[in-house]
């Protein structure tokens, strides 16, 4: 019996904050997990997070991941690896192995911070090899270093199947097609926006019918979905992909709270059935807590804050700050998850999607929100957009971001105040186009790469853009590329002249290069991507 | 093709309907009847699948099929485990805890 004063299920980024917070306030804590490494999911995020800088925006998932360990390892927080939790038993106590070796936990505290599983999609030929989770793909891909195919089709257009998707095309892989069955795109539009300009086809209404294959995926069949939520006959596609993969949501990984007798709620928009619990995080079952997606699926970031959240009332419980002090930082992580989960995004967002559809309204105004591109129109009435008066003066930062997403890096990147978000910081952000000098240093600090600068005060022919880029190779200076316009669709021809790369872009680049005056406004990626499949 | 829906115990969409069509519409009852949900993953994968297959079939909105029961072992345990001295101590096992 190994005893201990908190138990953590899962090691993810829900497990490790709180294990890094109850650790701090003096709690003995022991995190166990049945995977071979900690981090949970946070180790093949290699993308940048969105948030504020106290959600550690702008930083790549798996580098919070290392940032976590770290801190665990500092404070000496005890984390039993290769282990399973496969019981809950009464007096908070847990059932765990290792390999053939059984033992118990007791714990004066348990938190359940086990995370999700990725939800199934049924339809003929989807046990074929070949089909299977974005996750999996992304696991595949970012920690095994292996592409499980060379053409991809990706069914769910959230945040989770379009990055995924941008991660495949960094990998060296063709998508063939991201496919959701909303007629909106599920996802931030910044994310939509960075594959449709390498050429991917986003289809809000659309549906898979079939994987077909002999022994693995060969063909998908595809089709548009009608008002009655069946396919519409003759709509009909065939896509030469070997790999289909899923992106149709998260379920809660709960069956240790089930076990332990916890109440639970449905909420559909948050992934089904989840166990009751507090604003301190707490189940019914007095003493078993809960942070994470187990909790509701969300962003990893609101995974960090409600762990934070459940050490606080935990550490206050045990005794070890006072019931005062506790009340006011749970009140501020509190409000720090309000501030994740403001603006319009996430599985409410498809909901009012569809009940608007069902009656008829218009969804959404954007682009953004149905392909993935900006129209022209769309784009003089962003804010971070300059006036052409100050277009034809010089370089000028073009700030593509019209969606109400909760992030500001922008703003802090820049050294002249010229970019404005403020609060809530799910504003857009405002460009101060008499401040800015069109220096640049915005491009890598947006999660979203939704940042360009443009110079189109120079004589003669050509304009000058700088792009963000995070694709290896990087292309060389001197080279001609084609140019690609915001639809993925090549449009003129590009002179790379400098790709420059600080430290602290963390892997971003930015390239600069040249085009006719007339595509200035248009083009907004090059390529080919290079591929590195033979 | 019948399309399977249970992977671990192989049971088919088909086998599913005509559990609903006799008339069992809790995860459970179609657990007790086609095992689906009773293999190596204990329904991880198939009980969504399951429940929207009778929220179709039934119309039940989906907050009102409760997922089937979860008991320990809630993960697979091997047998060995059960032998004359099944429990260690792996937090003081020479080398198996580590401080990380």
């Amino acid at each position: 019996m190994i005893e201990t004063e908190l138990a953590i299920v899962g090691a993810g980024p829900a497990g490790l904050s709180a294990a890094i917070e109850a650790a701090r306030a003096g709690v003995e804590v022991t995190v166990i997990d049945e995977n071979a490494k900690p981090g949970g999911q946070l180790f093949k995020q290699i993308h940048k997070f969105f948030g504020s800088k106290e959600h550690r925006a702008g930083v790549r998932g798996f580098t919070i991941g290392h940032h976590l360990l770290e801190e665990t390892r500092k404070l000496g927080v005890t984390i039993l690896l290769d282990t399973k939790v496969w019981g809950i038993f009464k007096d908070l106590t847990l059932g765990i192995s290792r390999g053939e070796e059984m033992d118990l936990v007791k714990a004066q505290k348990i938190l359940l911070a086990t995370g999700a599983i990725e939800t199934p999609l049924s339809f003929p030929g989807w046990t074929l090899p070949g089909v299977m989770g974005a996750g999996a793909a992304q696991t595949l891909v970012n920690l095994h270093r292996v592409l499980p195919g060379r053409r991809f089709l990706m069914v769910g257009s959230g945040n989770v199947g379009l990055i995924v998707a941008y991660q495949l095309l960094q990998a060296g892989a063709e998508v063939s097609a991201v496919i959701d069955i909303a007629p909106i795109i599920g996802g931030y539009g910044v994310h939509a926006s960075k594959i449709k300009r390498q050429g991917v086809r986003i289809l809000p209404s659309y549906t898979i019918l079939e994987a077909q294959g002999q022994e693995k995926v060969e063909q998908a069949i595809i089709a548009q979905m009608g008002q009655d939520g069946k396919a519409v006959p003759g709509t009909e596609e065939t896509l030469e992909v070997d790999c289909i993969c899923l992106a149709v949501g998260l379920n809660p990984l709960a069956e240790l709270a089930w076990i332990a007798g916890c109440v639970f709620d449905y909420k559909g928009d948050r992934g089904g059935f989840i166990p009751k619990h507090t604003r301190r995080m707490e189940t019914t079952v007095p003493g078993i807590f809960v942070a994470g997606d187990i909790a509701g699926i969300d962003e990893a970031s609101c995974a960090m804050e409600e762990g934070k959240i459940a050490a606080t009332a935990i550490a206050e419980s045990l005794g070890r700050i006072k019931p005062i002090q506790g009340k006011r930082k749970i009140e501020k992580m509190g409000k720090n998850l309000n501030t994740l989960r403001s603006g319009p995004f996430g599985a409410a967002r498809r909901k009012r999607a569809r009940f608007l559809m069902q009656r008829g309204y218009a969804i959404a105004g954007s682009g953004l929100d149905y392909s993935g591109a900006l129209s022209p129109g769309e784009l003089k009435k962003i804010p971070g957009v300059p006036s052409e008066r100050r277009m034809k003066k010089g370089p000028v930062a073009f700030l593509e971001c019209n969606q109400n997403i909760p992030c500001d890096p922008c703003e802090l990147a820049c050294p002249r105040g010229a970019i404005r978000v403020g609060q809530p910081v799910t504003n857009l952000p405002v460009l101060k186009e008499e401040k800015c000098t069109g220096c640049g240093i915005c491009i890598p600090s947006c999660p979203g790469l939704a940042i360009f600068v443009v110079d189109q005060s120079k004589k003669g022919r050509e304009a000058t853009l700088r792009l963000p880029y995070e694709f290896f190779p990087w292309p060389e200076a001197g080279s001609v590329v084609p140019a690609l316009n915001r639809e993925g669709k090549i449009v003129t021809t590009a002179r790379v002249l400098k790709v420059s790369s600080a430290k602290a872009h963390d892997r971003t680049a930015v390239v600069t290069i040249s085009v006719p005056k007339e595509f200035a406004l248009e083009v907004r990626a090059i390529g080919p991507k290079p591929r590195v499949i033979p | 093709m019948d399309t399977i829906i249970c992977r671990c115990e192989e049971v088919t969409e088909r086998e599913i309907t005509e559990a609903i069509e006799k008339g069992l519409i809790t995860l459970n009852e179609i657990k007790k009847a086609t095992r689906a949900g009773m293999g190596l993953c204990q329904g991880k994968i198939c009980a969504k699948l399951v429940e929207r297959i009778v929220s179709r079939e039934t119309g039940r909105a989906p907050q009102e099929i409760l997922p089937p029961t979860f008991r320990p072992p809630a993960r697979p345990l091997p047998l060995g485990m059960f032998k004359e001295h099944p429990v260690s101590h792996i937090a003081s096992a020479k080398g198996k805890r580590r401080k990380s």
